[in-house]
């Protein structure tokens, strides 16, 4: 019974790695940079939408296009005005601005909200809803079901879009998309949003279901790693379902060793995971 | 490589730190005791960010592990001086073993795959290892554990082992930077690929950089822990050490044997003691200071001063013997 329990909490839990890992998926994959702000553009959902909870009184879940809309924008902007540039002269370069980055967002978070754990209010959050006899918080179940909606929306925008043609070209051969006439660096500024607007619904996601910190997302970064690598890079179903392995691998974990070592399980397995199956679970594309 | 070159681009280079070592031990009998300990809070942090530019500079692996390193180092220069009696030095010796033993239980997950999954691989090792002390008693948890107050070394010493350990560290990166090993390392750090083509053993090579490093780093640890006494997850283990090592010698010149000691000066006088009590704001501080430099002046503040100077000395010289010229650049 144990067992089981753990499995569904599991599976729950894995619905709030997928936008982040999703998000990440498309960065790597298509851009071929390392954002390491991205864990830290998590908890700006969760703090965005706690904001305009707050301030307007309104359900996170009504917040949650207004977030993604914001978070694309920046984005957005982000790409054009710093990172797009960057990346064009070496690897380290973003690197290092993602880097400054997610520290200027870590102290605007403790600047506004302080270092206290917070977490989103919502009706749903600690209501319980039955699932096989198991109780669950619906805010779990809620994120699950989002996280689905998500992973579906990207692959359909990736794999049956004009646009998602046009990213999927410039993500395999940058120099020969340009060639036909893609705007590939219009195309990867638009990846950079939609993956930004991604990481900051997975923060309202994190915000309805558990609590976080400005500091939390350096732990978000590592699990939605963890979720790229054991999916296979640019591999978007693969994506929901390593996230869902994820959860589960962390919840059977706590189960067997204890709560504590939550976190410690995921960083543990994505190391053993570079050394063992680089390339991930479900694709049989070698990256290294 | 003839003898020549060698003697120009590494042995005197090298003479340089070993002799400041030599009158700074001399001297240091004569300075107060809080300008010891503020050249020793320089000197571990010149150790651990010349440790990172060896692997991020010459051979292009972008850690972010630096605190699990500088944790490791601190945590096993308590436990052997508590649990077997030994001396600084002796710890100091074990801590750099152990940090290279880190890396190389880290290396086989984290070198046969490119530079990004280095990068986030580090970073999972450091959430990893604080996240580990924090749970466990050998360590004392969170509220950590102490170096034996008896066993303590004075002022003085201490600032000489930190010497010795900054020092062993600039000796490595003049080594690194200028022999022909070094050219092997700048060939990984450049293009992977092209090194492969060269015959270049890559794993090998990086795996070297990997291991000094960590020892390197794991030294720097082994002086915090006699400074602060105290180690605990949250001080020793933070990341805060990977953000200040990264900026500093980003900030100074990434890549450059004079970088590290650049930034690390520049840095700890002029933000990390400046904004010591606003620690929010010295955040922003160092969050905009690496996007501005990566974006306005990406070599560094110590190339661009060389830059500088070198390019005024070479038009001067240039006016009398073209020669001189061509020497300076080359």
């Amino acid at each position: 019974m144990d067992v089981v329990n753990a499995l569904i909490q599991g599976i729950l839990i894995g619905g709030l790695y997928t936008a982040t890992g999703l998000g990440l998926t498309l960065i790597f994959g298509v851009l071929r940079i390392v954002n390491l702000a991205h864990g830290e553009f998590v908890i700006a959902g969760g703090f965005l939408s706690l904001a305009l909870t707050e301030a307007f009184g309104l359900d996170p879940l009504v917040t949650l296009p207004l977030v993604v809309a914001a978070g694309a924008a920046v984005g957005w902007l982000l790409y054009r005005g710093l990172l797009g540039p960057l990346s064009r002269q070496g690897a380290t370069q973003p690197l290092v601005a993602t880097f400054g980055l997610a520290l200027l967002l870590q102290a605007l978070f403790a600047q506004v909200f302080s270092y206290d754990a917070k977490s989103i209010p919502a009706p749903y959050g600690d209501a319980g809803v039955s699932l096989l006899g198991v109780t669950v918080q619906a805010a779990y179940l809620i994120s699950l079901a989002l996280a689905v909606v998500l992973t579906a929306a990207t692959w359909f925008l990736i794999q049956r879009t004009r646009w998602g043609a046009a990213v999927r070209a410039a993500a395999r051969q940058p120099e020969v998309a340009a060639l036909v006439g893609i705007d590939v660096r219009r195309v990867h500024a638009t990846v950079f949003a939609l993956a930004t607007g991604l990481a900051l619904a997975g923060g309202v996601m994190v915000g309805i279901s558990t609590s976080f910190t400005p500091t939390s997302g350096a732990a978000y970064l590592v699990f939605g790693f963890t979720v790229v690598v054991l999916g296979g890079i640019g591999n978007i179903p693969g994506t929901l379902l390593a996230a869902l392995t994820l959860g589960v691998v962390q919840s059977l974990m706590s189960l067997w060793l204890g709560g504590q070592y939550r976190d410690l399980v995921v960083f543990v397995l994505f190391l053993v995971l570079l050394a063992v199956r680089p390339q991930g679970l479900f694709s049989k594309v070698r990256i290294a | 490589m003839t003898r020549q070159q060698l003697v120009r681009a590494v042995l005197l280079p090298m003479a340089v730190p070993v002799l400041v070592v030599v009158l700074a031990w001399i001297f240091a009998g004569s300075i107060d005791p809080y300008q010891l300990d503020v050249a020793t809070s320089l000197l571990i942090l010149l150790a651990a960010a010349q440790a990172w530019n060896i692997l991020a500079g010459f051979t292009g692996q972008f850690s972010l592990g630096t605190s699990a390193f500088i944790g490791t180092g601190a945590y096993t220069t308590v436990l052997v001086m508590t649990k077997w009696g030994l001396n600084p030095w002796t710890a100091l010796l074990l801590s750099g073993v152990a940090g290279a033993g880190v890396a190389a239980v880290l290396a086989p997950a984290l070198l046969r795959l490119r530079g990004d999954y280095f990068t986030i691989g580090t970073l999972a090792a450091a959430l990893g290892v604080q996240a580990w002390a924090v749970n466990f008693d050998l360590v004392g948890r969170s509220s950590g554990i102490d170096v034996p107050f008896d066993k303590l070394p004075f002022p003085v010493d201490l600032f000489r082992i930190a010497l010795v350990v900054a020092a062993s560290a600039a000796v490595v990166s003049v080594w690194f930077a200028g022999s022909r090993f070094g050219l092997q390392l700048s060939a990984v750090g450049q293009d992977q690929d092209a090194a492969v083509g060269l015959g270049l053993n890559v794993f090998r090579l990086r795996l070297v950089t990997f291991l000094t490093s960590g020892f390197l780093t794991g030294t720097a640890g082994a002086v915090l822990a006699l400074q602060q006494v105290h180690v605990e997850p949250t001080g020793s283990l933070g990341i805060t050490w990977t953000i200040s090592v990264v900026l500093m010698t980003i900030v100074g010149g990434l890549g450059t044997r004079l970088g590290p000691l650049v930034g690390v000066v520049v840095i700890y006088l002029g933000v990390t003691k400046q904004f010591a009590e606003q620690p929010i704001t010295g955040l922003v501080v160092q969050g905009l200071m690496l996007i501005l430099v990566v974006r306005f002046a990406p070599k560094g503040l110590w190339p661009l001063a060389a830059e500088l100077v070198g390019g005024r000395l070479a038009r001067q010289r240039a006016t009398h013997d073209p020669v001189a010229e061509t020497m300076m650049t080359g």
